[in-house]
């Protein structure tokens, strides 16, 4: 396998160590932050995530004695959370109560932006505008077109300050891989949030 | 800095960016490239947004470890689930063996007859087979605005959901028909049970509207506004169908 499972220092000792309910829950809680965003990057949804990050504990707590001594219990924890959340995502799927009324919400997508209310922040002169509010709207939209995978890669570096190995062992996959999801994700959501012909064409290109 | 100069723009932002991040010597070039120096502006502000937007707090050890005391019925949970899905994956084969051959007999033997456009339902029907389905809305309404902008849409009247007592609790809107296709219905649970209101225009009232409700279910029935409003319900008296109010009357909650 192309990445490794780091150890670290929130792993506990042995089996019996995970099965303590009190040492689980030390572990978990110092895990819970990293979970939490690895939850919201499959799910773009913070009161799911939350949801699911709970559920993923009360499994894990009951599979603790397959957990390997001296492997990362943060990886092995985020395995079973990225699991929960693929549940939720297929059973949300399924799901028969909308949020919106979709005739409704598709009535919307068709009015032109400002017919909608909606504006976008971005200028002719391809400043930021200083609206808060447009631009939280405007990154959360452009959070939500990213890849589940992609999304948790730059949560984690973003938020969480981790390195790309850290990333990578979470995500069970290559270091490479968590690294050209960042920097992709990032990439893409500074073209969302400024005009794009600016962002991404140096002086020297648009010279040429 | 020393870059390779195919290096595209962006690639040069990020490892600028990882640079900074690992707290190296951060190189020159970014406040001497106006460009790259309002990429990384930005995507500074990016990042504090997203840092101050997803922050999630850890539950307490003591809530944690009485979550994890609490549960130990669910070690039997996947195996529950697997068995289940096994029966769902048959059940849906069955189905789906079914539907092929009624569309097979369809369209070789029977007859081709025209279904009726719409069909009136008795409203206790509409309830049960809503209870039989879970009692899931079509879709929650939590917006005031949308609230509105439905029956206005579909019954020609904005409505409003006046502030609801304690025990009384809207999921949401369904359009199950019952007094016509275009029949709205507020699906609630008033004292945890499941309460449905039904609204249409007058005209659409039907007169076999409150028929078949059985031993269990009550109906009440309202004029407001043009509108007529049925309340079904296991509970003896109507509770929620007081709180629908015409958008920009002066209505107050009813007491109790």
């Amino acid at each position: 396998m192309a990445y490794s499972r780091h150890t670290d220092r929130t792993t506990p000792a042995g089996p019996a160590e995970a099965t303590d309910p009190q040492v689980f829950a030390a572990h978990y809680r110092a895990a819970y932050s990293r979970l939490a965003l690895v939850a919201y990057g499959m799910i773009g949804d913070r009161a799911a995530a939350e949801d699911i990050v709970q559920d993923a504990a009360l499994i894990a707590f009951q599979r603790a004695g397959d957990f390997q001594p001296g492997t990362n219990f943060a990886a092995w924890m985020a395995e079973i959370v990225r699991r929960c959340a693929l549940n939720f995502r297929r059973k949300a799927k399924h799901r028969r109560t909308y949020p919106a009324d979709p005739a409704m919400l598709t009535r919307l997508e068709r009015q032109p932006p400002k017919a909608a209310g909606l504006r976008s922040i971005a200028s002719p002169a391809g400043d930021i505008l200083d609206d808060q509010s447009s631009f939280d709207d405007e990154l959360v939209r452009a959070l939500n077109g990213l890849s589940p995978e992609a999304r948790c890669c730059l949560l984690l570096r973003t938020v969480e300050s981790l390195s790309y190995a850290e990333i990578a062992a979470l995500m069970q996959m290559p270091e490479g891989t968590a690294m050209s999801h960042v920097h992709r994700s990032r990439t893409a959501l500074r073209r969302a949030l400024s005009r794009p012909a600016l962002a991404s064409i140096s002086p020297s290109e648009a010279a040429s | 800095m020393n870059t390779p100069s195919p290096a595209r723009p962006d690639e040069l932002v990020e490892a600028y960016l990882d640079r900074l991040a690992a707290d190296e010597a951060a190189p020159a070039a970014a406040g001497a490239d106006p460009a790259m120096a309002r990429q990384v502006e930005l995507q500074a502000r990016i990042d504090g947004r997203l840092g101050e937007m997803l922050q999630f707090q850890a539950p307490s050890q003591e809530q944690l470890v009485a979550s994890l005391l609490a549960r130990p019925s669910q070690q039997a949970a996947p195996a529950r689930r697997w068995r289940r899905t096994m029966l769902w994956q048959s059940a849906a084969a069955v189905a789906a063996a079914a539907a092929i051959g009624w569309i097979v007999f369809t369209a070789t033997v029977q007859p081709r007859r025209l279904a009726p456009l719409f069909e009136a339902a008795p409203l206790a029907d509409v309830y049960r087979d809503a209870v039989a389905n879970g009692f899931e809305p079509y879709y929650e309404c939590r917006e005031a605005d949308r609230f509105a902008d439905t029956f206005a849409r579909r019954q020609g009247t904005p409505l409003k959901l006046l502030p609801l007592p304690p025990g009384s609790v809207m999921l949401g809107l369904s359009y199950p028909g019952g007094l016509s296709r275009e029949t709205t219905a507020m699906l609630c649970r008033v004292d945890d049970k499941p309460v449905m209101v039904f609204v249409d225009r007058l005209e659409a009232d039907r007169p076999g509207a409150a028929a078949n409700t059985g031993d269990v279910l009550h109906v009440f029935r309202a004029e407001r506004a043009g509108l007529v409003f049925y309340e079904v319900t296991p509970l003896a008296a109507p509770r929620m169908m007081h709180y629908l109010a015409p958008l920009g009357v002066e209505a107050e909650a009813p007491q109790g």
